[in-house]
């Protein structure tokens, strides 16, 4: 779990597995990221392994955040089908490169 | 010109017979007399001052020729420790002190003259008893070896009386110390193993009590030989004027002392320590009845040492003692997970061994509190220190890896349960510790042409200890074993527990017994899956209006247990909207809101189906859940329809439905993602193994469900409902 902060926006970065274990962290890391109103950027580029507590996670975080992006690359199928099959990107931006999450803000 | 001296000196040191030295100190004198006869039958030589005769006109005589009175019960006592010392009188009326042991036959009466300045000594009832009183008030352990040392002083009135104290290694260092206030204090300084040699000290364990009262003596033999009626070296090790070795002596004038006396201390045993007492510049002789005292001082210590060692510092053992509680408590009351309680009270975990970090191994998890070796090299650490040794509590405080000194240079290890394969290990970092010798250790002796000889210098000389952390310490020892054991029951009882409520769970929020549904057969299972992942999963199957029949299957993320309120208001809310709206993508609708409002921190997903088991007309609606698989015409496919976010996801979304028509043999299976879900496999390719599967299913459908569970990679729950048109 890595946080970056660039002005008005944060990306956390999400290695390695995202499960029951390490979710706790993320939600940490996300009230951190979101702190001052920025918009949060979660990269799920090098994430192996996400499951239904993860998942939770971000949803909970995205509705509480100003502006919430979701970056995940189509290369990570296995991570990509858990977020649509729950459908996450009905709610939020769902892009394949954190370029792009900027230019989607 | 002097030289160190090789392993092999030492050991011909080590090897000096001291407890048959031939000849005895010449402050009293020695007479072996006949027990059949009381004629004396060995002397020393050194009778002429005391006896007012020559060694040769004592041999032969008869015991009563010397004394005033011969103490005929004292001399036939079984237990001659009982009666020593003897208040007698020489022929001449002087008075003498005699102490009487048996050895080689020999009764032995030693005789040491009374010296005006005794009666200095006091002995009397009341002085002993408030003594006692004195050492039985201490608190502790510092208290306990400092009142020693005073107490010890003012009775035997030596310049200098230390408490000595050995480590595992028997290297002493100076506990307590009460001095002429001139002198150079040596509290706090160690002085190595060789300063006292092994066969030193197995005799220091035999006996409570030694006496040099003079080191320069010129030391007096035993006439006519040095052995006993037998015919063997006479073993004086149970008389007091034992002569000592010149080694020994030549140590104690090179340390400036003249005379010197050192009491046992025994603990469980072994040798303790010792009350190491000094007399500078001048000879020093206590009368017996002093060293009696000064010996029931070493015995009472010994006896009071396990209680005060046990209480240790009160406030480490308070510390100890609330950490214990607070452990119990959070275990009792903290939930289903025990590491997960554990990492809430790491801080308490630490403190019951005073450890820097530690690491738990239990139920296939391994959880690191504080300053640990990194995930991969804990259980390289652990086994290293157990070395085989599984089933206790094993120490190390010298692990001795230059790479992990920082966090891991002492480790201690308990087991949790039996087997082996679950412990907590507790780790210390390097204590750069500075140790004060008593002179350099590593000149242990010195060799003077062809004579060895103890080390010259006393001067303090400072060493620093590496790659050692602070020792461990019984009490906390103790306390890892305790944690090991606790642990262990609350495994047991959080396993036991854990199948009550899977089972309450699944009475409650599954079903006891499927609907039987005339033309439709039904099929369900339900694997818990391990620790925090068990709980989350539910399915229902009901009646609808019209003959019609619902079934679906549901998860609730991340709350293990906990879901099951969650679970609960989801299949009753699933019934009532079913029931109410005659439309399976409206009732999710219907259950969305109700997430969102009731519900509010749970991520909730759903598949839901009506069929129509006369017609086979079925409507399937999916929130956010994996896709069914259905089965038409002996083929699997991926049900990818109709399908909408997860409950709570997306507010006001509008679920839809898909329609599908379910002919006989046709079969639905539905499944929540612990079927599926593996870590090293992307999630289509599990999908598209199970599809493949459910186009060859066993005719039977129980034997169906079993066939495709068996896929499960079994660390998650596992719901599984299979439906199948007759």
């Amino acid at each position: 779990m890595r946080v970056e902060r660039d002005g008005g926006r944060s990306i956390v970065r999400v290695l390695g597995e995202l499960d029951i274990a390490t979710a706790p962290q993320l939600a940490e890391a996300l009230v951190e990221a979101a702190g001052g109103g920025a918009a949060v950027v979660v990269d799920l580029t090098a994430t192996t392994f996400l499951d239904s507590s993860g998942l939770r996670t971000m949803v909970m975080a995205a509705r509480d955040a100003e502006r919430f992006v979701l970056v995940c690359p189509p290369e990570n199928s296995t991570v990509l089908r858990v977020i649509t099959f729950a459908g996450f990107q009905h709610a939020v931006p769902l892009v394949a490169t954190v370029d792009e999450a900027d230019a989607s803000g | 010109m002097t030289e160190p001296v090789s392993d092999a000196d030492l050991e011909v040191c080590a090897a000096e017979p001291i407890h048959v030295p031939g000849t005895i100190q010449p402050h009293g004198v020695l007479l072996g007399l006949d027990p059949a006869t009381l004629a004396v039958v060995r002397t020393s030589a050194n009778t002429e001052a005391l006896l007012g005769r020559p060694a040769e006109a004592v041999l032969g005589a008869h015991l009563a020729e010397l004394l005033e009175a011969v103490p005929l019960a004292d001399v036939a006592a079984p237990d001659l420790t009982l009666v020593n010392p003897l208040a007698l009188h020489l022929a001449d009326g002087r008075p003498v002190e005699g102490v009487l042991s048996r050895s080689g036959g020999l009764l032995v009466l030693e005789l040491e003259p009374v010296a005006p300045d005794d009666e200095g000594f006091d002995t009397s009832y009341l002085r002993i008893r408030s003594l006692l009183q004195r050492l039985q008030g201490a608190g502790d352990l510092e208290e306990l070896v400092a009142a020693t040392a005073g107490e010890v002083r003012r009775l035997t009135g030596f310049d200098r009386v230390m408490v000595y104290r050995f480590d595992p290694e028997w290297n002493g260092e100076v506990v307590a110390e009460d001095r002429r206030e001139d002198l150079e204090p040596f509290l706090g300084l160690w002085y190595p193993a060789s300063d006292i040699p092994p066969q030193a000290r197995d005799l220091y364990a035999a006996t409570w009590l030694r006496l040099i009262a003079s080191v320069d003596y010129v030391p007096a033999p035993i006439l006519p030989s040095a052995t006993g009626l037998d015919g063997a070296p006479l073993d004086l090790g149970d008389t007091v004027l034992r002569s000592v070795s010149p080694v020994h002596l030549e140590y104690l004038r090179n340390m400036g002392v003249a005379a010197s006396m050192s009491i046992s201390i025994k603990h469980g045993g072994r040798l303790w320590g010792l009350v190491a007492c000094h007399h500078q510049d001048r000879a020093h002789r206590p009368p017996y009845r002093v060293r009696a005292v000064a010996e029931l001082v070493g015995q009472l210590v010994s006896t009071l040492l396990p209680g005060v060692e046990e209480t240790g510092s009160h406030e480490r053992s308070m510390a100890t003692g609330v950490a214990r509680g607070r452990i119990a408590d959070a275990l009792a009351t903290g939930g289903t997970d025990p590491l997960k309680v554990l990492e809430g009270i790491a801080d308490d975990v630490l403190a019951l061994a005073g450890a820097d970090g530690a690491a738990v191994r239990a139920g296939g998890r391994t959880l690191l509190l504080g300053r640990t070796p990194g995930p991969d090299e804990v259980a390289a650490v652990v086994r290293a220190a157990r070395a085989g040794a599984t089933d206790e509590v094993v120490a190390v405080d010298s692990l001795g890896d230059e790479a992990l000194k920082d966090v891991a240079s002492g480790v201690a290890v308990a087991p949790v349960g039996a087997g082996g394969e679950q412990w907590v290990a507790w780790f210390r970092p390097e204590l750069l510790r500075d140790v004060s010798w008593g002179g350099d250790p590593r000149q242990k002796v010195v060799k003077e042409g062809e004579r060895i000889s103890p080390r010259l210098s006393f001067a303090r000389w400072t060493e620093t200890v590496r790659l050692r952390s602070r020792p461990w310490e019984a009490r906390e020892l103790e306390g890892a074993a305790w944690f090991g054991r606790h642990l262990a029951d609350v495994l047991l009882r959080e396993s036991v527990a854990r199948a009550e409520v899977i089972d309450t769970v699944q009475r409650t929020l599954l079903l006891e017994a499927l609907p039987k549904v005339p033309g439709v057969e039904l099929a369900a299972r339900y694997v818990p899956g391990e620790g925090d992942a068990v709980g989350g999963d539910w399915y229902d199957v009901f009646w609808l209006p019209g003959g019609r029949i619902a079934v679906a299957v549901g998860d609730v993320a991340g709350h293990g247990l906990g879901s099951a309120p969650a679970m609960a208001q989801l299949r009753h809310g699933l019934r009532a909207y079913l029931l109410k709206e005659d439309d399976p993508g409206a009732a999710l609708d219907r259950l969305d809101e109700l997430v969102r409002h009731l519900l509010p921190d749970d991520l909730a997903s759903l598949v839901v189906a009506d069929l129509d088991p006369a017609t086979g007309r079925m409507r399937v609606a999916n929130a956010g859940h994996l896709p069914p698989v259905l089965v038409r015409g002996g083929v699997g496919e991926l049900l990818a329809t109709a399908r909408g976010p997860a409950l709570g996801v997306v507010p006001g979304f509008g679920y839809g439905h898909a329609d599908l028509q379910l002919d006989p043999g046709d079969a639905l299976l539905l499944f929540t993602d612990g079927l599926v879900e593996r870590r090293r496999e992307g999630i289509d390719v599990s999908l598209e193994r199970l599809r493949s599967a459910a186009s060859a299913l066993p005719p039977d459908l129980e034997d169906a469900c079993d066939a495709v569970l068996s896929m499960a990679p079994g660390s998650d729950d596992v719901t599984l409902l299979a439906l199948r048109r007759a």
